[in-house]
C-alpha cells in the first residue's frame, strides 16, 4: 500500500469507532427517556463488567498446556484478595506480579 | 478549590493508576508490533490519537498490511468495536447533563474508561464533567505515550515484559467482584458473566461478543419489564 491507502484504511478504522461510540448518543430521546430503557441502563453497565472479564480472557487456551493454569491462578489470587481486603490496587498489583512470574517459567 | 484543575487532577489521579500501568505496556505492545512491520512512528502517534481503541488498533495493523480494502476495513472494525454501543447507553445517564455531552467523553470512552468511570462514586460537590474529561483525557495520554515508548523501543531496543497485559484482566475482575458484592448490581453482574461463558462457548472468541450483547440485551429488557409492571401492581 501506499501513504494514501494506509492513510484511507486507518481513516476507515477512525471512522467505525466514531460510530460505534457516538451512535447511542444520537438515539431518539424519547427511547432514551422511556422507563424500560432507564431500568435497562442501570443494568448494562454490571452486564459489561462482567462481560469485559471473559473478554480479556478470551483467548486463554484450556486445550495446550499450561492448560488455563496460569489464568485460574491470577483469577484465584485477584478474587480472593478482593474478597478478603478489599483493596483494589492490591488485588490488582499481586494478581499481575504472580502471573507474570508464572509466566516467566 | 475543590474544583480547580489541580484538586480534580489529585482526585482523578489515583483512580487512574490500573489503567496507568495496563495502558503503558499494552501501548507499548502496539507501538512495537508496528515497528517491526517496518511503519513509521508518526503512524503510530496518528493511530493511537485518532482511532484510540486498543484491540482495534491492533487488528488495523494487520489490516494495513493485507491489500487494500477500505469497506471491509471499515465493517470490520465496526463489528470489533460493536461493544462500544453498550458502554455509551450505560453512560448516556451519567454523560448527559443539561441535554449536552462532551464529545471527547464520548470519543474516548474505551473499555478501561468506562469500566473505571461507570463504577466510580462521586462526591457530590465535584465537578462531575471535569472530573470525568481528567479521567478520560489521561487514559489517553497513558495510551498514546505507552504506544510512543513501544515505537521507541522498537527502534532502539529489544526487551519485553511478558504477561503484563495480566493487569487489565484484574481490574476487570475487580470491579465485577465489587458488583458482586452489592445486593444491587449482584443479579446483573453473575447474569453477565454466566451468559458471556456460555456465549464464549458456543460461538468461539471471534464472534461471542456480538451474541452476549445481544442476549443481555434481551434478557435485561425482559427484566426490566416485569419489574416495571410488578411496580405498576405494588
Amino acid at each position: 500500500m501506499n501513504n494514501i491507502q494506509l492513510l484511507i484504511i486507518i481513516f476507515m478504522a477512525v471512522l467505525a469507532t466514531l460510530v460505534t461510540r457516538f451512535l447511542p448518543f444520537i438515539l431518539s430521546k424519547q427511547l432514551i427517556h422511556s422507563r424500560i430503557f432507564s431500568k435497562l441502563s442501570e443494568m448494562l453497565p454490571y452486564g459489561s463488567i462482567a462481560l469485559l472479564v471473559v473478554y480479556s480472557l478470551k483467548e486463554t487456551s484450556f486445550t495446550s498446556s499450561p492448560f488455563g493454569l496460569y489464568e485460574a491462578v491470577g483469577v484465584f489470587v485477584v478474587t480472593l484478595l478482593q474478597l478478603t481486603k478489599s483493596n483494589a490496587l492490591l488485588s490488582i498489583a499481586v494478581g499481575t506480579f504472580v502471573y507474570i512470574f508464572l509466566l516467566s517459567f | 478549590m475543590k474544583n480547580s484543575i489541580k484538586a480534580i487532577l489529585i482526585k482523578a489521579f489515583p483512580h487512574t493508576i490500573p489503567v496507568l500501568s495496563g495502558y503503558l505496556f499494552l501501548g507499548a505492545a502496539f507501538g512495537l508490533l508496528m515497528i517491526n512491520l517496518r511503519f513509521s512512528p508518526w503512524l503510530v502517534f496518528v493511530m493511537s490519537c485518532f482511532i484510540y481503541a486498543g484491540s482495534a488498533q491492533f487488528v488495523t495493523a494487520t489490516l494495513l498490511i493485507a491489500p487494500f480494502q477500505p469497506v471491509s476495513a471499515f465493517l470490520i472494525i465496526l463489528i470489533l468495536n460493536a461493544r462500544h454501543i453498550f458502554y455509551g447507553l450505560a453512560m448516556y445517564k451519567r454523560y448527559v447533563t443539561n441535554l449536552k455531552v462532551h464529545p471527547y467523553l464520548i470519543f474516548g470512552l474505551t473499555d478501561e474508561t468506562f469500566s473505571i468511570l461507570s463504577s466510580i462514586q462521586l462526591d457530590p460537590q465535584i465537578d462531575k464533567n471535569r472530573f470525568y474529561l481528567t479521567v478520560t483525557l489521561l487514559h489517553q495520554l497513558y495510551w498514546v505515550g505507552g504506544s510512543m515508548l513501544g515505537a521507541w523501543i522498537g527502534i532502539f531496543q529489544n526487551t519485553q515484559i511478558k504477561g503484563l497485559e495480566f493487569v487489565l484482566t484484574a481490574l476487570f475482575l475487580v470491579l465485577f467482584i465489587e458488583n458482586v458484592k452489592n445486593i444491587k448490581s449482584r443479579k446483573a453482574s453473575l447474569i453477565g458473566l454466566s451468559l458471556s461463558i456460555v456465549a464464549l462457548i458456543i460461538f468461539g472468541s471471534t464472534h461471542f461478543v456480538l451474541a452476549s450483547m445481544i442476549g443481555l440485551t434481551v434478557i435485561y429488557l425482559w427484566l426490566s419489564k416485569s419489574q416495571s409492571e410488578q411496580e405498576t401492581y405494588e
